[in-house]
């Protein structure tokens, strides 16, 4: 599953983040990867923001990151059982 | 010695650059981009010893953004000798797992560093204790804790540059593919695990969590309380800059016209004696009025940002504001709009995408920005009976009018937002992705230097331009004179007024309206003391405002001052508005296509209001 869809409040391990793998990263991936959205980090979703159900506030390597739905739908999550 | 200030955001280090350099300090911008680039000095008994260059907060050398584009360029470009002679790299203490990256990234590429372990008063009251000396080793570099907050360590910092050897300039490598590089997940990953195992192998004692900033987002982010925080704080905007500030301004008009009489009975040359007073005295202060809500509307926008509030804000309002093609950072711009236009561009900054922050300034003429409200008020009295709504005595049609055209000019801010949204050319992609900051309690002293050097912008870039603006509109109501004597009739401005006067004549404007919408170019609100000059009603007799609404309604006729009433909703901006604009979006194009676009649209809007409004 990816971020959007993910539950709140769970350790989730990032598994791979978008769809170019292998290939140049745009800007806005290569972002996310900077920011942490790396393969086997653990994340938290902490909130959705009110109204719309987005963008979503994200706890990953000690940072709290926002993030819009677009950019939610780039990385793909785990549930750590 | 040429010190380079470098960190990702959010880690002190413009509070550390305030300690280190003090009042030693001067803003300008990266050459081609409106970022703000910060020089200081360390000074020591009087003497400049050290310039420091305070670079914009990136997170790696894989820059996605304006301002981390800048840093990028000044720490990859080729003359060694243009960068600096030791890059001073500040780590946040309380969260070294995120800011080790780019110490190794600098470390790897050969960097001669110095580093800070800035808020390390807040990472010992947490519990962390950490092996220093096996992080210089891995670092390769000088490690000194500091706090800025307090001024720990601050001076420890300045004896470590001072001691340190510049005679051999250490090679920086850069590969030559970095673009590549920088961005390839697998030297990602390498950094990424050589922080967590050097980091394992250092941590002592570990750091507690702190769920202090969580705990308070709980209800700065809740979907019921988050939305009255936001609305409130909103609130306290609007009513500072339309309540709190109107003593001072109200201190400033008074010291203007002190100034403009005190010129009057000392200047016996009678034309100089008007160029001074009316020209310059009177048009530079009708501009001036507006510095106190600009300076406060800068202190809170600061004092929320140092909070760690401005981030949330964003967060909260992003996906509805994005339905209209704006990001979440538009708010603050658009609101601050509604006291004036230029405080509100000015704070467009905080938009890194370039599109959307043109966008943004393009609609923010639309909001009713205060210097409408004279105008709005005297046409408003002159058509409007004040009589109660539906019988209720608290609703009456006058508020009710005026109520209207604030959502008029918001609503079209909307509408027209949206066709932009649709029509402009897609640059870059719109990106929310950001890093929301724990909260902080803000520094009074930087609070006030931010607040100064807005001030000190508005003043010296737009200050000249208004003056200039003051004496050309002078200039052409004055001459050509006969026998000494100014006949407004024969003006330059009414020759211009008449001119024009075929053009709006489908608005039912004459060229007593035309003549009397010039000197609005200079600022909204003379546009009431130009239509008594016209309308020949002297300014600040008794009865003047009813006497003039009276007039206006005889000579008009109710359907052209309800178009010249619209008129004002969507007409161009003074000319101070089109000068920082200029200066912020760094094309002439731009803002002559704001004054173009909001040209056609009032005259629309009039035309309709008019054909509508007359029997």
């Amino acid at each position: 599953m990816t971020i959007d869809l993910a539950p709140l409040n769970q350790k989730l391990r990032v598994r791979s983040f978008g769809p170019h793998e292998g290939k140049d990263l745009s800007d806005l991936e290569s972002r996310l990867m900077h920011l942490g959205f790396f393969e086997g980090e653990i994340i938290r979703i902490m909130k959705k923001a009110p109204l719309f159900r987005e963008p979503f506030l994200v706890e990953v390597r000690g940072r709290m990151v926002a993030l819009s739905k677009t950019e939610a739908m780039l990385v793909k999550v785990e549930a750590l059982s | 010695m040429r010190v380079a200030l470098i960190g990702m955001p959010n880690v002190g280090k413009t509070a550390l650059f305030n300690k280190l350099t003090g009042s030693h300090q001067r803003v300008a911008n990266f050459p081609g981009v409106t970022v703000e680039k910060k020089i200081g000095w360390i000074t020591e008994s009087g003497k400049k010893i050290f310039e420091v260059i305070d670079l914009p907060g990136i997170y790696s050398l894989d820059a996605t953004t304006i301002d981390e584009k800048v840093t990028k360029d000044f720490l990859l470009q080729k003359e060694r000798e243009k960068t600096a002679d030791i890059f001073l790299l500040v780590l946040d203490a309380t969260n070294l797992d995120k800011s080790l990256y780019l110490a190794f990234q600098l470390r790897e590429l050969g960097y001669p560093l110095l580093i800070c372990l800035n808020l390390i008063d807040e990472s010992e009251k947490r519990g962390l204790k950490l092996d220093l000396n096996l992080l210089k080793k891995e670092l390769n570099a000088e490690i000194l804790p500091t706090s800025a907050a307090t001024g720990r360590g601050v001076a420890e910092l300045i004896n470590a540059l001072k001691s340190h050897n510049t005679d051999t300039l250490p090679t920086i490598t850069i590969p030559e593919n970095h673009q590549k590089v920088f961005r390839t997940p697998a030297y990602v990953n390498g950094i990424f695990r050589k922080t967590d195992r050097i980091l394992k192998d250092a941590t002592l004692s570990p750091l507690r969590a702190d769920s202090f900033s969580e705990k308070i987002d709980h209800w700065v982010l809740h979907p019921v309380w988050g939305v009255f925080i936001l609305m409130g704080l909103l609130l306290i905007v609007f009513q500072m800059l339309f309540s709190w500030s109107a003593p001072i301004q109200d201190l400033i008009e008074a010291i203007f016209s002190f100034f403009g009489s005190f010129a009057s009975d000392h200047i016996s040359h009678k034309l100089l004696r008007s160029l001074i007073v009316d020209g310059m005295i009177s048009g530079v202060g009708g501009v001036l009025v507006f510095l106190p809500q600009i300076v406060l509307l800068f202190l809170f926008i600061q004092f929320l940002e140092d909070l760690g509030y401005m981030g949330r804000a964003a967060f909260m309002m992003d996906s509805f504001m994005r339905k209209i093609g704006l990001p979440g950072k538009a708010v603050i711009p658009l609101l601050s709009s509604h006291a004036c236009a230029i405080p509100g561009i000015l704070s467009t900054r905080v938009i890194d995408n370039h599109r959307e922050r043109l966008i943004t300034m393009l609609v923010i003429p639309l909001t009713t920005c205060s210097a409408r409200l004279p105008v709005y008020a005297i046409l408003i009295a002159a058509l409007i009976p004040d009589t109660a709504v539906f019988g209720i005595p608290w609703i009456r049609f006058p508020g009710l009018v005026l109520f209207g055209l604030y959502m008029m000019g918001f609503v079209s801010a909307i509408i027209v937002s949206l066709i932009f949204k649709n029509t402009l050319p897609q640059s870059s992609p719109s990106m929310l992705l950001m890093e929301l900051p724990p909260y902080r309690i803000p520094k009074f002293m930087n609070l006030v230097r931010v607040m100064m050097n807005k001030a000190k912008i508005f003043l010296t870039k737009a200050g000249g331009t208004i003056l200039l603006v003051s004496i050309v509109i002078w200039f052409l109501v004055t001459f050509p004179q006969r026998n000494g004597e100014t006949v407004l009739e024969e003006s330059y401005a009414a020759h211009i007024g008449k001119f024009f006067e075929p053009v709006f004549r489908p608005l039912g404007f004459d060229w007593r309206m035309t003549t009397a919408l010039i000197p609005s170019i200079a600022a909204r609100e003379v546009v009431v003391s130009a239509m008594s000059l016209v309308l020949s009603i002297k300014e600040g007799s008794e009865g003047f405002e009813d006497h003039l609404a009276q007039t206006l309604v005889r000579e008009f006729g109710v359907g052209s001052l309800l178009a010249l009433l619209i008129w004002f909703v969507y007409a161009p901006q003074c000319f101070s508005t089109f000068a920082v604009m200029r200066r912020e979006s760094n094309s002439l194009r731009w803002p002559l296509f704001m004054v173009g676009y909001t040209l056609a649209l009032a005259y629309l809007m009039a035309w309709l209001t008019r054909i509508l409004f007359t029997p």
